[in-house]
């Protein structure tokens, strides 16, 4: 079956068939669409979980925390300021080991207030110990929904699903709805052993941790992430069984052969695609590399499809202040030759093909520049 | 690709006439992207909403800089003339016009109860025909219920018998 | 026991005895969820616990917010027919995780009416990050942070939690043990939010000596400082009326922390307390 929706409308598909028995969320602009449609779902009686909405994002985080805790599957949806009151809990969620699912709609943070996307929000969270996907279109957010609950499960870490604020939350496009008895037995049932319920074999959580034991917790978490690689590839691989649709950890069009590659990730994928086909058809061999894993990062992947381009640019959209961008910053390690990092779309500013043409002309004319450029 | 821009006001259904077409082209198994302008809505304030459709998937979510069409839905709107393409079709929403395409909507609305946007809807699917009529008042029957739905379906075929 | 006696809290501290006197209270399996404070640094020490029953600790201002994570994952496995046992969930913090960093999740959790019992171990101060003032420290009280004596009178968290009608409200001490033991009783079986407010008085940062504890207890009731009292949907009841009122002086004075309080400063204290007295036994009269 085909829908027209948009990005948040497909997150609240996806999260319709996977039934959460907790979902609890703040309202914040972009992704209110999400939880106000959970709550029209359950009011017509078609999900059957608890929806709790809660006083602030870090409440909604402490809930999803309260309810992973026992063994619920659990999700949230936030953006911008929302996921920066949730910070402290973040890394309690990872560090606790659980499976939560998070929707972000990609909005640049204050100050000055904006509601418009950047990734400033997400890109901030890159450390917490979160799984983190990017998706480009609203079928990528359904379909990798359901990905991510599967990867979380499997690794024990919680995991961020983000889409970008507007250009995807607000766009409505054709999406292919799987029908629910396959996604049912494609997420199977989460039952996790010795929860928080089990009081025959009660359990604390939350220890309190000297330094002869911390080191250890995070080494683990470290561990289930990095492994996490594998288990991505496992459950892709079974999603396209279903779907027929396959969603690597990276995403190479025509970069094989290309003599220059543009890296990014999100809805700018769209644009850069018609640039490369463009240019293409006039004989120049360029290709475009998009991330859609983003932690764990997959160095391998990346550095295999970049390692015959003659130079790169990299496409980030936030700044890392005092600091080089975060996507040119993990792509750096992937590639020995010239990159050229770019920082565009802040606070929600349009970027143009003729502007990605320009980033083209410049690698082909091997006109680099130390520091990154902005694109405005 | 097929670019449609809506004009209007905030509050007078730009949003709503382009998930209507949205959904139309949806049954039709067309490809599309329908997105307004994204910003603090207000009422009263110009917007536009964009449209665009095609036989293969759309990837460009950039706003559109030359439509092939134009629905006006308040003709106070400034004018837009530098947008639109050569041979491009503009719809807008008065009595009468000289140069364009034209479909008094509000009487229209006010004559079924509805909104503007709907008779413009209709007079838009006549002129073009890029959907099919009844695709367009299936999607009107899925987006509204009740009497608005009714009242939504006549005014649309109002603008889409009486556009010149 | 719920709480074994292997709890690294200070020398004569009460927060352990008040948690087992109010756990054991509950007939049913108890699922806990503690703030950060005295109490969760002393019992949750990896790799031990001195929890036997399910217990979790996020965060500091969240213990409501995560209790209502546990108590809505349960009714949802519960309505899927896998939860089965019979539950309390019950909320311990102290007063910074209660008054001031835990207001909000507290104040949203009672107004959605969770199925919970919320115990805040009032020590009046910041005590496990070394003695700083909370809205809960009184007039005059001297902490690491308010070296002058805190110059604003305490927040009344009873009234806070009245204010979003939740069926079971309670202020208690170890004055009364038998009155604590009853309230945690109906705590845990009010039909939804219920909050226990028990004094729990801290010699280190209170400056008295740990064997002044039970009078230190009895003078808190005796002066009305710490009145017993409840409100069981909507009715308030003094549990404790005192024979003699005794001045609030005798409760000040066992005190370091209002070392250099001042005749003034004492006054205004007892006029506080005299006037939310005399407004106290004007509503549990009506």
């Amino acid at each position: 079956m085909r829908k027209a929706l948009n990005g948040a409308e497909a997150a609240t598909e996806a999260l319709r068939q996977i039934d959460p028995e907790v979902f609890s969320a703040y309202p914040i602009t972009p992704v209110t669409g999400i939880a106000e449609g959970l709550a029209d779902l359950a009011s017509e009686g078609r999900t059957t979980g608890e929806l709790l909405p809660v006083e602030s994002e870090h409440s909604a985080l402490s809930v999803c925390i309260g309810a992973s805790a026992c063994g619920a599957r659990t999700a949230t949806a936030t953006s911008s300021q929302g996921l920066l009151y949730m910070f402290e809990l973040l890394g309690i969620a990872s560090g606790l080991r659980l499976p939560i699912l998070m929707f972000i709609g990609n909005r640049a943070i204050s100050a000055p207030i904006n509601i418009h996307c950047d990734h400033s929000d997400s890109m901030a969270a890159k450390d917490s110990g979160w799984l983190q996907v990017y998706c480009e279109t609203a079928q990528e957010v359904y379909d990798l929904s359901f990905i991510a609950l599967k990867l979380a499960e499997s690794a024990s870490l919680p995991i961020m699903l983000c889409q970008d604020g507007f250009i995807t939350t607000h766009t409505l496009e054709p999406v292919k709805i799987i029908d629910d008895a396959e996604i049912k037995k494609f997420i199977g049932f989460h039952k996790p052993k010795d929860t928080l319920l089990n009081t025959k074999k009660p359990k604390t959580m939350g220890h309190f941790s000297m330094p002869d034991s911390y080191f250890e917790f995070k080494e683990a978490q470290e561990k289930a992430m990095s492994h996490s690689i594998k288990e991505y590839s496992r459950i892709i691989k079974k999603y396209s069984r279903i779907s027929g649709e396959k969603y690597p950890p990276i995403a190479r069009y025509k970069t094989s052969r290309a003599d220059f590659i543009m890296v990014s990730m999100s809805s700018v994928s769209g644009i850069a695609k018609d640039t490369v086909d463009e240019l293409r058809k006039k004989g120049i061999k360029v290709g475009f590399l998009k991330i859609r894993l983003f932690r764990p990062f997959p160095y391998k992947a990346v550095c295999e499809a970049l390692k015959n381009a003659k130079g790169i640019a990299v496409l980030d959209r936030t700044l890392s202040f005092g600091s080089m961008p975060p996507l040119y910053s993990e792509i750096k390690n992937c590639f020995m030759g010239n990159i050229q990092p770019y920082v565009f779309g802040l606070g929600g500013r349009d970027i143009t093909k003729e502007q990605i043409h320009e980033v083209f002309k410049k690698l082909s004319k091997k006109d680099y520049e130390e520091g990154t450029r902005y694109i405005k | 690709m097929l670019e449609i821009t809506v004009k209007g006001r905030g509050g007078q259904g730009a949003k709503t006439f382009i998930e209507i077409l949205a959904r139309a082209a949806n049954y039709e198994g067309k490809f599309f992207l329908a997105y307004p302008e994204f910003g603090p809505e207000r009422s009263g304030t110009p917007i536009n909403a964009y449209f665009k459709m095609d036989s293969v998937r759309i990837r460009d979510r950039e706003p559109i800089k030359s439509p092939d069409i134009i629905a006006v839905l308040d003709s106070s709107i400034p004018k837009y003339d530098k947008e639109i393409k050569k041979k491009g079709k503009v719809i807008i929403n008065s009595e009468f016009d000289k140069k364009y395409h034209f479909i008094d909507a509000t009487t229209a609305a006010k004559k079924f109860g509805s909104r503007p946007n709907m008779a413009i809807l209709g007079a838009l699917i006549r002129l073009t025909g890029i959907i099919k009529r009844e695709s367009a008042e299936r999607a009107i029957k899925e987006t509204f219920i009740g009497d608005v739905e009714e009242a939504n379906l006549n005014c649309f075929r109002e603008g889409f018998s009486k556009v010149k | 026991m719920r709480l074994n006696s292997d709890v690294k809290t200070c020398l004569g501290c009460v927060e352990p005895i008040i948690t087992r006197i109010i756990i054991e209270a509950s007939e049913l399996p108890v699922i806990v969820s503690l703030a950060t404070g005295c109490l969760e640094v002393s019992s949750t020490k990896y790799p031990g616990t001195s929890w036997n029953v399910p217990v979790i600790h996020s965060a500091f201002g969240n213990s409501a917010a995560t209790i209502s994570g546990v108590e809505a994952a349960y009714n949802a496995l519960r309505k899927k027919g896998e939860a089965k046992e019979n539950l309390n969930f019950l909320v311990i913090a102290g007063d910074g995780g209660t008054y001031d960093i835990g207001l909000q999740a507290l104040s949203g959790a009672m107004e959605r009416m969770h199925k919970f019992v919320y115990v805040c171990l009032d020590n009046a101060g910041y005590m496990n990050t070394g003695g700083q003032r909370s809205s809960s420290t009184p007039y005059a009280g001297i902490t690491s942070t308010t070296p002058e004596g805190k110059p604003t009178f305490r927040k009344d968290l009873i009234k806070i939690a009245a204010a979003h009608n939740i069926p079971y409200i309670a202020q208690a001490s170890i004055f009364d043990i038998e009155d604590l033991k009853r309230k945690a009783k109906k705590a845990f079986s009010a039909q939804g939010p219920a909050l226990i407010n028990v004094l729990a008085p801290c010699p280190r940062y209170w400056r008295f000596e740990p064997q002044n504890m039970r009078k230190i207890n009895e003078l808190s009731a005796s002066t009305c400082f710490w009145p017993l009292f409840e409100i069981e949907n909507g009715r308030t009841k003094i549990n404790y009326l005192p024979e003699q009122k005794m001045p609030v002086e005798t409760f000040l004075s066992m005190q370091g922390r209002f070392k250099g309080i001042t005749k003034s400063q004492i006054q205004a204290l007892q006029e506080k307390i005299d006037n939310e007295w005399e407004e106290l036994k004007k509503i549990s009269s009506a």
